[in-house]
């Protein structure tokens, strides 16, 4: 017989049992389920690591397959936040200011500020050490003080040229993300896709992803035509006192840049931490200005292609031109008399190209200007290009006097490129090109994508073309014989443009030339301008002689036979 | 139980663990090749990485030994001047044959 205390004892004993299994039950399901995914992460944690491989960006080349840019392996130290409390500021900030060259005590800031921030955004200290470097500053550090930073590698963009081409290649920033240029306009070729491995505990790796490099480019860009212009651009602002130039080389048939020179110019291997935000600007794409009597070209050229006028055509130029209550006078208030097409360009007459215009008619004239590209964006390769501004009878603002002061360059906004392309249309027997700046790329896996020349259609008839070129020819041979290169024919025209500033004109000048080498058969077009050149507020002879050495280099380079003794 | 039972018994308790052998020494042959292959291709992929940075230095060399202005200064070293204009023969059209 069981006694009454032992049953009590097993009842006892059995409840126990069966809250201790209820117990468990619990915490079994808590852990399975309810928290399962947490528990999962924290096993995961332990036995892998994850490792991103990150491959190089891609390189650019110039069309011979000369470096422009290239990224080099380099080492990064930053701050490990988990140990910032053990950190003696001062010792490290020596340390690394012996390798880094930066001053000890705005490193030592930097760290005391990184040590006191809750959760800062980054734990940089240094980053585009070599190898060497990398090793100096580790080996300076005993056991205890290397567990203060995290020494890492990374892809750093180098540019062999040093400052050559910088504008036009941009900048890339310390994630490795292009900016401006080339660097800016083909970020997502260039940019390299980062690899995800993860390294587990029992020594095995499982691949999730690959690294992929960036693609090369290989640019339209003559390095040697490049070297050589940003030179003479150089000499130029020196020559003329001008704050500012820009130079573009374009090859006739296709729309290929072969140099786009801007002075000043950076280099960009410092450029990125350096400079001011507002040097940030692609000269050739981003900046549209007024160019002033450039655009008489493209004024005549529209009115003999529409049938308005012909080469024998004679207009009257008394030196003033009333078009409603608006005033059109010619440089100097010169006088020309009766001039032909030939006359306007040469004399350079605001008041026959406003009186060819208005002839013309401003829905023509606005067509032909569209077709030759002002207005609206080019599509050229690089980044931030702006679409300039053309005023069209359709806009509530617009005034007869809008067509008369376009007709010479006022009043309109271009952009270089959109310019040089212009007038390429001209040596192009009226075709107009997309320029473009890269020629090729290269994937990983070495399959080579070429860019073919882009037409965009006809400006004008190819005999309108012609005609033009010869009218251009003549413009320089009688108004500016010292833009000729020796032995070569060329056709041009120049424009001299004021500017405003805060609303107000200014007493300084924006100088182009537009033209062509050789004018019968042109295989390059070249744009000059220089922004406020002191020696002459007059383009002629501010732009004549740049013009003049940079195409008879560049025919030289390319092996155009001279066309003249 | 007979004892040609037993036998069977005895006989499919062995051929069990040779199975089991067989199995375990297979799995640690895969698991061992497995292994060697992984280390292999992390061995590739550093070495890739090490050419990769081999690759980049030299282009960056090459760029800076063949930049126009570094080969103008070598050439006026070595007496090299600059040349001057390109001669080029007249085609007189009567004359070819």
């Amino acid at each position: 017989m069981t006694s009454p205390i032992s049953t009590r004892r097993l009842r006892f004993a059995a409840g126990l049992l069966v809250f201790v299994m209820l117990a468990v039950i619990v915490q079994a399901v808590r852990i399975q389920v309810v928290e399962a995914g947490r528990f999962a992460r924290r096993a995961e944690q332990q036995q892998r690591v994850a490792r991103y491989d990150i491959a190089p960006r891609g390189r650019i080349f110039d069309r011979f397959g000369t470096p422009l840019a290239v990224s080099r392996r380099a080492f990064r130290v930053r701050l490990d936040l988990a140990r910032r409390a053990q950190v003696e500021p001062r010792l490290l900030a020596e340390r690394l200011a012996a390798v880094t060259g930066v001053s000890p005590d705005a490193l030592e800031r930097r760290i005391a500020a990184l040590r006191e921030a809750p959760a800062p955004e980054s734990t940089l200290l240094a980053f585009a050490l070599t190898p060497q470097e990398a090793y100096n500053f580790t080996r300076t550090l005993d056991v205890h003080q290397q567990s203060w930073v995290v020494v890492e590698p990374h892809w750093w963009r180098v540019y062999p040229q040093g400052d050559i081409a910088g504008p036009l290649l941009g900048i890339v920033g310390l994630d490795q993300e292009g900016f401006f240029g080339v660097e800016g306009f083909y970020e997502s070729t260039l940019r390299s896709r980062p690899g995800l491995r993860w390294e587990h505990a029992r020594m095995d790796v499982e691949v999730i992803s690959h690294t992929v490099e960036g693609a090369d480019l290989v640019l339209t860009i003559d390095l040697d035509i490049q070297t050589y212009v940003e030179k003479r651009l150089r000499q130029a602002l020196q020559d003329t006192g001008a704050r500012r130039g820009v130079i573009l080389v374009m090859e006739t048939p296709t729309g290929a840049i072969l140099a786009a020179a801007a002075v000043p110019g950076f280099d960009p291997n410092h450029a990125a931490f350096r400079l001011e935000s507002n040097t940030w600007e692609d000269p050739w794409v981003s900046v549209a200005y007024e160019p002033g009597s450039v655009l008489k070209a493209t004024t005549l050229a529209a009115a003999l292609d529409s049938g308005v006028i012909t080469p024998s055509t004679v207009y009257s130029d008394t030196g003033r031109l009333v078009v409603k209550d608006f005033y059109v006078y010619n440089a100097n208030r010169a006088r020309y008399g009766a001039v032909t097409p030939e006359d306007i360009l040469a004399f350079s007459s605001n008041v026959g190209a406003a009186q060819v215009a208005l002839d013309l008619g401003a829905e023509r004239f606005v067509k032909y200007m569209r077709r030759f590209g002002f207005g609206s964006r080019t599509g050229v390769d690089l980044a931030h290009e702006a679409p300039g501004f053309v005023r069209t009878p359709s806009d509530p603002e617009w005034r007869l006097a809008d067509l008369a002061a376009n007709s010479y360059g006022q009043g309109v906004l271009v952009t270089p490129i959109q310019l040089v392309n212009a007038y390429n249309a001209l040596a192009n027997d009226g075709l107009l090109m997309q320029p473009y700046v890269a020629a090729s790329w290269r994937t990983e896996v070495g399959e080579v994508i070429e860019k073919k020349p882009a037409p965009m259609g006809y400006a004008v008839q190819p005999e309108t073309a012609r005609l033009m070129r010869r009218l251009l020819a003549r413009t320089l041979e009688r108004s500016l014989p010292e833009a000729l290169p020796p032995r070569y024919t060329a056709a041009g025209k120049t424009g001299t443009a004021e500017w405003f500033k805060d609303g107000k004109r200014q007493e300084t000048t924006i100088v182009t030339l537009v033209g062509f080498v050789p004018a019968d058969q042109p295989r390059v077009t070249i744009l000059v301008k220089l922004d406020e050149p002191r020696t002459s507020r007059w383009a002629g002879p501010t732009t004549a002689p740049v013009f003049r050495d940079v195409a008879a280099y560049v025919a030289r380079r390319l092996g155009i036979p001279p066309d003249r003794p | 139980m007979s004892t040609k039972k037993v036998l069977m018994l005895w006989s499919a308790t062995a051929l069990s663990i040779l199975l089991l052998l067989v199995l375990g020494v297979v799995w640690l042959w895969i698991s061992t090749r497995t292994n060697q292959l992984l280390e292999t291709i992390q061995q590739l992929d550093q070495r890739r990485e090490a050419l990769r940075e081999e690759i980049n230095a030299l282009w960056i060399e090459l760029g800076e030994q063949t930049a126009p202005n570094v080969m103008e200064m070598r050439a006026r070293q070595l007496n090299f001047a600059p040349a001057r204009a390109k001669e080029y023969a007249g085609a007189d059209p009567g004359t070819q044959r």
